[in-house]
């Protein structure tokens, strides 16, 4: 497949989730040099979930983790949207985050993804990389930390007049969701959609999730205290050196 | 330059420098970022709008301005090229009213964003652009209250996104009727306290005066504003607002509206 073809199977222009899709990886497909990883889809229970039940996903796993159980999630009839939004270093530097295996993951999975038919309407999963805000804290030159904003989401209201009143996050663990996916699970929640948490191999059981205020909940004033300190790409997404961004 | 003064030659370098860096940074950002999105309406209207802006302030300046810039290329080449750092500062600033145009409009497929974004970079350029208009005697009469006039102008931009929330159904709902509006108000602003900042230069408190004369009428403006998208942001039951009537009538009006003040000469 070529990298447009790529794009398309994860971004289709029918699907009603393609506008949130997060390009950034999809710029450096090319770069990906390595053959595609041997991992596969996670063998996990996923009696949690009904095949194209009215439930908006939230993907929350590590690196390439979160690709593979969309898969997984596809092949139940929801509709992966990848919202990865950093950018990967360049060959042969060290980065906070290294988000390579999703890259690789991103092409691997690509193919089986489009062989699998999914009316536009079909539920989404939003994956996210867990490791986004931390990384490893090491002498890595390349910062490519990043956060979700609740613009990389539609909006509780939207998914509500699409029928969507439940929201389910996949986490490693049953616990609270980072800071930065509170701001969106808040503003869902505000707006009558319910989230839970699910571990994503701990069985199958449900925790409602009550999600409190946040402490900035003025979208400007939350984006601009959650970028200090974030180096911008500059073609788009978060990464950059010390002291200048990279593209 | 040597028709320049000090002060004036040293503002056109300064200006020239932040015009240059921003413009590359600029192109670069519309041709490189995110290229893969289905968003090239919104960057096509992100690179023409800026052209429009300075071609309307060299019209601006060669028939409206002081009678010494009107006939000295020198002091036209001054205001356009502090125009084009003008627009820079604007974009730069923009996140503060609750906006990103490179989070919002860039990297996202979000037309309801570039329509509001387009007319917030209008509306703090009418700041600037209509300070030009009329006599004074330096070119400080003419940033002074250029600059007072878009400080207000983000101000309440900000405090109308504090009472309202109308950038975060533009940024989060995507709603394309509350970025009609908003777009409307954010141009309807700069034009109200773009005629604030307009005229002869008569004195300091004059021009204050002028300027907190035309902040009322903003704010009054903005106040309505809040109250209309209180009454029709998007909901639950309706997610998605009729454009036209719910955001290109209201965003229509409050442009009209701040033309026809302006108009009935409420500036100095």
């Amino acid at each position: 497949m070529i990298d447009d073809e790529i794009y398309d199977a994860w971004a289709p222009r029918d699907s009603w989730w393609s506008p949130w899709v997060k390009p950034v990886l999809f710029a450096h497909l090319r770069q990906f040099a390595e053959p595609a990883p041997a991992e596969d889809a996670p063998e996990v229970d996923f009696s949690w979930v009904h095949s194209g039940e009215c439930v908006a996903i939230v993907v929350d796993l590590p690196g390439a983790l979160g690709v593979w159980y969309g898969l997984a999630l596809a092949a139940r009839g929801f509709r992966p949207v990848p919202l990865y939004n950093a950018i990967p270093a360049p060959a042969g530097e060290a980065a906070r985050v290294d988000v390579w295996p999703i890259v690789g993951a991103l092409r691997a999975c690509a193919p089986r993804l489009q062989s699998f038919v999914l009316p536009p309407s079909a539920p989404p999963a939003f994956l996210l990389d867990s490791n986004r805000r931390g990384g490893v804290a090491s002498l890595a030159q390349f910062d490519n930390r990043s956060i979700s904003f609740p613009t990389d989401f539609p909006s509780g209201n939207l998914l509500r007049s699409r029928g969507f009143e439940r929201a389910l996050l996949v986490q490693r663990d049953v616990g609270q969701p980072e800071a930065d996916l509170r701001q969106t699970l808040w503003r869902w929640q505000a707006a009558g959609v319910v989230s839970s948490v699910v571990a994503a191999e701990g069985g199958g059981s449900q925790v409602t999730l009550a999600v409190s205020k946040p402490r900035w909940t003025s979208l400007a004033l939350w984006r601009l205290g959650a970028l200090l300190g974030l180096p911008r790409g500059a073609l788009g997404g978060f990464g950059g050196r010390l002291g200048g961004a990279v593209g | 330059m040597e028709n320049l003064g000090g002060d004036e030659a040293l503002v056109l370098v300064a200006a020239a420098a932040v015009a240059a860096v921003s413009t590359g940074r600029h192109l670069v950002n519309l041709l490189r970022v995110a290229t893969r999105l289905r968003n090239r309406a919104a960057r096509v209207s992100l690179a023409v709008l800026p052209l429009a802006a300075i071609a309307v302030l060299h019209l601006a300046l060669t028939h409206v301005a002081a009678a010494e810039v009107r006939t000295a290329p020198i002091y036209q080449t001054l205001f356009e090229v502090v125009g084009v750092a003008w627009l820079a500062g604007a974009w730069a600033l923009m996140p503060l009213t609750g906006l990103s145009p490179r989070d919002d409009v860039l990297e996202t497929e979000n037309p309801s964003a570039a329509i509001a974004v387009g007319g917030a970079w209008l509306g703090s350029f009418a700041c600037y652009f209509a300070a030009n208009i009329g006599e004074g005697p330096t070119i400080w009469t003419t940033l002074g209250p250029a600059a007072l006039a878009t400080a207000l102008w983000f101000a309440i931009a900000v405090l109308h996104e504090l009472a309202s929330g109308a950038a975060e159904a533009v940024a989060i709902d995507r709603d394309l009727a509350s970025g009609c509006r908003l777009g409307g108000l954010l141009a309807a602003l700069g034009i109200v306290l773009g005629a604030g900042a307009a005229g002869d230069w008569v004195s300091a408190a004059d021009t204050l005066g002028s300027a907190e004369h035309a902040a009322i009428v903003a704010a009054i403006l903005a106040a309505a504003s809040a109250l209309v998208h209180r009454l029709s942001r998007p909901a639950p039951a309706c997610a998605r607002r009729s454009v036209a009537a719910a955001g290109v009538v209201p965003g229509t009006l409050y442009v009209a509206s701040a033309i026809t003040w302006a108009a009935l000469g409420q500036c100095r």
